[in-house]
């Protein structure tokens, strides 16, 4: 945490300079209203409930579309990557639906499934699976054949080989995967609130600018920020938490 | 050559039978290298009878470790066939265990010293927890690891690593031990301690222990036997009784007048070949 300094000083500076130059009118006040009114209208809406309910509502589907996504592309990862055939007969598909943005699928989710939790649920979960699959294949494909062969010359089965060497040996490609995928969650199912519903830290982003309350517009992009770090920093708890054996954790 | 001993295997004829535990039979491998195929091995036999300790020396690329690997039931031969126990091997045998000339790959980085040996019991997993425990502190004692069961393997040197995994080779208790160059990795001193530690533990348990190494004086201050392969297709070049004494010693072993009879006589064989095989390219 005392290396941070610099940083957070910077994060601090900034916002007194936004603050002064809100507050002097060196901006305009309604588009850019001072950090203290952006604070202001936070505490009151998070009092009140408001942001507290909007944030549950996204975060549920975010959490249910990423961990969905965990299950199918870690699952089908290890079945690309340890049996040849089925990689060589997803991995074509796989590239050709990879580069499509995920925001594209929105329209054709809400064609299928409308605009309620199911589609947002569904494009999170869709937009996650890819860097986790390719990720999970990647990992399990590149261990060095001496690590297969040690589990084979002890002579256990497949199963205690998937256990007990395949999906350690592949666990920190699985994470990098995990930890790209729960940005893209985010941003999302923030997207898909914007563009259908009537519930959500996206929808009330949105809807706030429409009815010109700008304090809460910002309000809401602020609390997007916090959840955004605070998400983060615990994954990267339990990332280094699960990879302690690799000796190169911040812990040390 | 001068050198007086005797040069038993297929000549003497041992192993006609009961004495056996390894039998490598008519023996061919071939490799694609682009359009060509090269034979390592074209109807290789040999014999090892048990509780010995074989090296197996050649040049480089002359199939030394293939040969292993084929033992173990990594490898497959192209035809012919390798008995253990008077069964083909197919598939890795229960009672051999393979250990790797790159421990710091054989060895699993997420588990720690003691869960690592513990990966040897393997499928005896109805050994209650706490003797299962003993068994593992036991091994760690042979192989000098006391204190260090809690260590993950990215803590330790590379010699320690490589401790890890004999003693996690050794706790299954295997009839044959199959080594793959593996000290060829660690710095001078650490390997003439592991030299002495495997020579200790070889001496205490009844076990067949396979060296392949590209080292011959490491080869005659271990083995009792010593077999030298020539370049590929391999054929036997050299086949050699170790006549020094046990319990060796890193300084007078070394200093025998027969070890550097027999040192000569290997690495002139296979010096040699080395030099032929560049002159050839």
């Amino acid at each position: 945490m005392k290396k941070r300094w610099p940083g957070f000083l910077l994060i601090a500076v900034l916002l007194i300079a936004w603050e002064a130059a809100s507050a002097n009118k060196w901006i305009d006040q309604v588009t850019f209203p001072t950090v203290s009114t952006i604070f202001r209208t936070w505490y009151a809406n998070m009092i009140s409930g408001e942001l507290i309910n909007q944030l549950s509502s996204s975060l549920g589907r975010i959490f249910a579309g990423y961990f969905l996504a965990v299950f199918v592309a870690v699952s089908l990862g290890l079945l690309m990557g340890t049996v040849s055939i089925i990689y060589r007969m997803l991995e074509p598909i796989t590239e050709f639906i990879r580069p499509i943005p995920s925001s594209a699928y929105i329209p054709v989710s809400i064609l299928i499934l409308g605009i309620g939790n199911e589609m947002k649920i569904f494009v999170v979960f869709l937009a996650c699976t890819f860097p986790i699959l390719l990720n999970t294949y990647g990992g399990v494909r590149g261990i060095d054949p001496v690590l297969i062969d040690t589990g084979r010359t002890f002579g256990i089965s497949r199963l205690r080989s998937l256990r007990q060497i395949i999906m350690p040996a592949a666990l920190p490609s699985i994470l990098t995967g995990m930890r790209i995928s729960l940005g893209i969650a985010l941003i999302v199912a923030v997207v898909a609130e914007m563009i259908a519903g009537n519930s959500g830290i996206g929808y009330f982003i949105l809807d706030m600018q429409r009815i010109f309350r700008i304090p809460e517009m910002f309000a809401g992009i602020f609390t997007l920020g916090l959840l955004g770090y605070i998400i983060n920093f615990c994954f990267l708890k339990v990332e280094a938490h699960f990879l302690r054996w690799r000796g190169t954790s911040v812990e040390n | 050559m001068g050198v007086t001993t005797e040069v038993p295997g297929r000549a003497r004829g041992f192993g006609t039978g009961s004495g056996s535990i390894i039998d490598v039979r008519e023996v061919s491998k071939s490799f694609s290298v682009g359009q060509n195929r090269l034979n390592v091995f074209s109807g290789f036999n040999y014999r090892i009878p048990e509780g010995r300790f074989l090296s197996i020396v050649g040049p480089s690329g002359c199939g030394k470790s293939t040969l292993l690997k084929m033992i173990a039931g990594l490898d497959n031969p192209t035809s012919g066939e390798i008995l253990f126990h008077g069964t083909p091997v197919t598939a890795p045998p229960k009672g051999m265990i393979y250990v790797f000339q790159q421990y710091t790959k054989s060895i699993l980085p997420w588990r720690t010293v003691l869960q690592n040996i513990q990966f040897g019991l393997g499928s005896r997993k109805k050994l209650p927890a706490r003797e299962a425990r003993e068994k593992c502190m036991e091994y760690m004692h042979l192989v000098g690891l006391q204190g260090y069961e809690s260590y993950y393997p990215y803590q330790l040197s590379g010699g320690m690593q490589q401790r890890v995994v004999i003693a996690r080779a050794l706790i299954c208790e295997p009839e044959v031990l199959l080594m793959d160059e593996p000290f060829s990795a660690v710095d001078a001193m650490t390997r003439a301690i592991l030299q002495e530690l495997i020579l200790k533990i070889w001496e205490r348990i009844a076990i067949t222990i396979l060296f392949v190494t590209h080292d011959v004086d490491e080869a005659v201050f271990l083995s009792d036997h010593i077999i030298s392969l020539s370049r590929a297709p391999a054929t036997l070049r050299e086949d050699v009784a170790i006549d020094l004494a046990y319990p060796r010693d890193q300084i007078e072993t070394r200093g025998h007048h027969r070890f550097t009879i027999y040192r000569q006589r290997l690495f002139s064989s296979i010096f040699l070949q080395e030099k032929e095989g560049l002159t050839q390219v």
